[in-house]
Formats: structure tokens, sequence, C-alpha cells
């Protein structure tokens, strides 16, 4: 076993947590985007033939392809027929939110499955229009059943960020290579990378669940 | 049009033409989902048999050991097994392995979770018939529960292969010529990021569309009527 050193990765333990908060905006910046994408598609899928085939050849192309070629291809791809220069950590976002939204569009149809079909029609002979049954009866109680799941997408959003490091932007992963090649210390690095991304794993997952328990209808 | 479609043609047709050399990486990203999956099926079975153990610490271990892989990225991973652990163990890694590797770690953490839940959805009268027919702990797993439980976790596990599928694009960053990683270096050569990455999107988004329908063959073959 050679020598450690993990004083000199700890010392520099400002910037694993300038990386983490990096980390954490870009996840949930593209957590918003994804939940924004995903309850798009899942209208669509409730809605005609047209706007429902539409949704479901979006969801299998989504699906299919994967996080590192989303986020190249808007990063290198897009920005150069656009013409534009996307900012990586936009390009992260747009990537991001993109590459689970077919998860997060599957969570909320089942979501929105599992309500009874009596509220709808109770929202309808209240004489409430489609919005206001959406907005004020059936949304609060899919959130509800979608909140565990939505947790997990959580957690993915927030693994789903260390890729920005491919591009460049300075988030925990970028802040242990930079640590490792110019102290040459790998192991203490990445090691203390892991801990990091494994503790705000547990702390996300653990604020879902609080999330959850305050939401619960009694 | 004719103009236009000649323009589109200049701008395709080499891309197009190079389909051929850049799938040659498939063999390397099947071959590396493959392994992964194989052997994360091997994990993820061995951390369920834990987890049902009926040992107190043995189920604590492996429901930590679940909780800590899954909250890693791939990319981390690779980077962990390529990067830092040769520091310690004083061997190189060759890329590849650290690939398979870093895949099977992470995804054993999630067939043993879709595995729990399918060998629990196994009724607990399988498991007493089977004592009660004098068949051993082995016995009763081998031939009783597992064969009930497999049928119900296919189609979970055909996903899972496809999202390892899609994690192993990341391997190119550390030098393994996967299709992914021949069409960046393709794409750097011509300046044609777009359209190299929107072919190589393609082709997961191919190749993951055949996996899902043979999985929703296989799950109407083996369903019991």
């Amino acid at each position: 076993m050679p020598d450690m050193n993990w004083g000199a990765v700890l010392s520099r333990y400002d910037l694993f947590l300038a990386g983490a908060a990096v980390d954490i905006y870009i996840a949930l910046a593209s957590f918003a985007l994804t939940v924004l994408i995903g309850l798009c598609l899942a209208s669509m899928s409730r809605g005609n033939g047209f706007s429902r085939s539409v949704s479901y050849i979006l969801v299998q192309i989504i699906r299919g392809a994967p996080l590192y070629v989303l986020l190249l291809w808007v990063y290198f791809g897009v920005s150069q027929v656009v013409g534009i220069n996307i900012p990586p950590v936009a390009a992260v976002i747009i990537a991001l939110g993109i590459a689970t939204s077919g998860v997060t569009a599957e969570v909320f149809r089942s979501s929105f499955l599992a309500l009874d079909k009596g509220q709808a029609l109770a929202a309808k002979s209240f004489g409430m229009t489609r919005w206001q049954a959406y907005t004020s009866v059936l949304f609060p109680q899919a959130i509800r059943i979608a909140l565990p799941q939505l947790g997990n997408v959580f957690v993915m959003q927030l693994k789903g960020a260390t890729y920005a490091a491919v591009i460049g932007v300075a988030e925990a992963v970028f802040v242990a290579q930079e640590i490792s090649t110019s102290l040459f210390l790998p192991f203490e690095a990445y090691g203390a990378l892991a801990i990091v991304l494994v503790l705000m794993a547990f702390a996300a997952s653990f604020a879902f669940n609080l999330t959850e328990s305050r939401l619960r209808i009694k | 049009m004719i103009d236009w479609f000649e323009k589109l043609w200049a701008t395709w047709g080499p891309v197009l033409g190079s389909t051929g050399a850049i799938s040659e990486g498939i063999y390397i990203t099947l071959a590396v989902s493959f392994a992964s999956f194989g052997l994360a099926c091997i994990g993820g079975l061995v951390l369920t048999l834990m987890r049902l153990s009926g040992l107190k610490w043995l189920e604590k271990t492996a429901f930590t050991l679940t909780q800590i892989f899954r909250s890693l990225s791939a990319y981390v991973y690779v980077l962990f097994i390529y990067f830092a652990l040769p520091a310690i163990i004083g061997v190189p890694i060759p890329p590849i392995v650290a690939g398979i590797v870093g895949l099977t770690i992470l995804n054993s953490a999630y067939i043993a979770e879709i595995l729990r839940s399918a060998l629990s959805s196994v009724g607990s009268g399988q498991r007493e018939a089977a004592a009660v027919l004098g068949m051993s702990t082995g016995r009763t797993y081998t031939d009783v529960i597992l064969p009930q439980g497999i049928r119900v976790a296919i189609p979970s596990l055909v996903s899972q292969l496809t999202i390892i599928l899609k994690d192993s694009s990341i391997i190119g960053v550390i030098g393994v010529a996967d299709i992914m990683y021949r069409a960046s270096h393709t794409a750097a050569l011509t300046f044609q990021y777009f359209e190299y990455y929107t072919l190589v999107g393609l082709m997961y988004v191919v190749v993951v569309f055949i996996l899902t329908t043979f999985s929703s063959w296989v799950e109407r073959k083996l369903r019991i009527p």
C-alpha cells in the first residue's frame, strides 16, 4: 500500500464544495426542465391520436439517446447548426433535462392514471374548466403519487450533472481531475469526490422523503 | 429544389458513407454492455440473496452497498477505476476492463432492486409448498422461486440493459473505441459535429428500440398462461 496524502486533498475542500454547488445548481435547473418536458409529454399522451403518436415517438427517441451523446450533440452539434455559442452550463442543463424527460413523462403518466376517475368527473360537475380541474384537483394529487419516483429522477440529475466535466464545467468531477493531475494524487482526489457525491445523493433522497411525508394527505 | 438537395447531400453524404466505419465500434459497445449486464446480474443476485438471507448484519451491509453503488454515475466509476485504482494496486487497468467493472458495480445495485422486487412477488405459498415437499433451500430457489421470479423481472432487466448500453457510451473518454468514440473522432476531423452526433445518437436509438421490442416479445412468450 503506497503512502497516502489525504491532507493535501482535504485542505482543498473549498474547491470540492464549490464544485458540488455547481452540480446541485445544474441538477435543480435540469430537474425543473425535465418536469416541464415530462408534464408536456404526459399530457400529450392523454390527448388525441395525433398528439399521442407524436409523444410516443419523442419518448422512444429520448429514451434511446444516451446522456453523453445528447450532451455533445447539444454543445457541439446544435450550437454549430443554430450558429450561436451555447454556454457549457446551459448545454448540460438542456441535455440533462431532455435525457431524463422520457422517464419523467412515464412517472407523470402513470400517476395521472392512478387517480380515481371520479376526481375528474367531480371537478367537471362542479363546473370547473379543464385547466382548473388540472391545477386544483388532479395535479396536487398526482404530484403526491409521483414524488417518490421524482426523487429517483432528481438523483439521476445529480449523477448526470457530473458529465458536465466532459465539456469543461468546473463542477466536482472537474475539480477532482484538476487536483488529481496537479498534485498527482489520483486515489485521494477521486476518493474524496466519490464521498462528496454519495453524500449529495443521500441528502437528496432524504430531502425527498421528508417532502413526501410532509405532503402526505392525513 | 435540386440545389437544396445537392447541398444536403454534400453535408450528409460523407456522413452516411462513414456509417460503416463508425458502426464497427458497435461490437465493442455491445460486448461491453452485455459483459457488464451479465456480471451485474451475478452481482445483483448476490446482493439480493444477501438482502433476503434473514441475517440482520448481512441485510444491512447489502442495503448500504446498494445505496452507495447507485449514487455515483458511470462517468465517475470509469474515472475512479481507470485513474485512481491503479495508483493503489500498482498495476495499470486496461480501459475496456475499467469500463466493464464500473458499469458492473453501478448496475449490480439496480439489478439487485429489480430482482428483489421480482422474487418477493412470488407468493409465500410457493415457498411453503416447497418446504412441505421437503426441498432444500437451494433447490427451492433454483427450481421454484427463481424460474417464477425471473419471468417477472425480465422486462425491467431488459430496460436496465438498455440503460447500460446508453451508459457505455462514456467509456470513450478513456479511449475505448466504441461507436461514440469513433463518431466524435470523425466529427473532430471533419468538423461536422451535428451530423455525426445525430448519426450516432440514432444508432443508439435503433439498438435500444430493437431491444425493447425483443423484450416485449420475450415477455409474451414467457408469460405463464
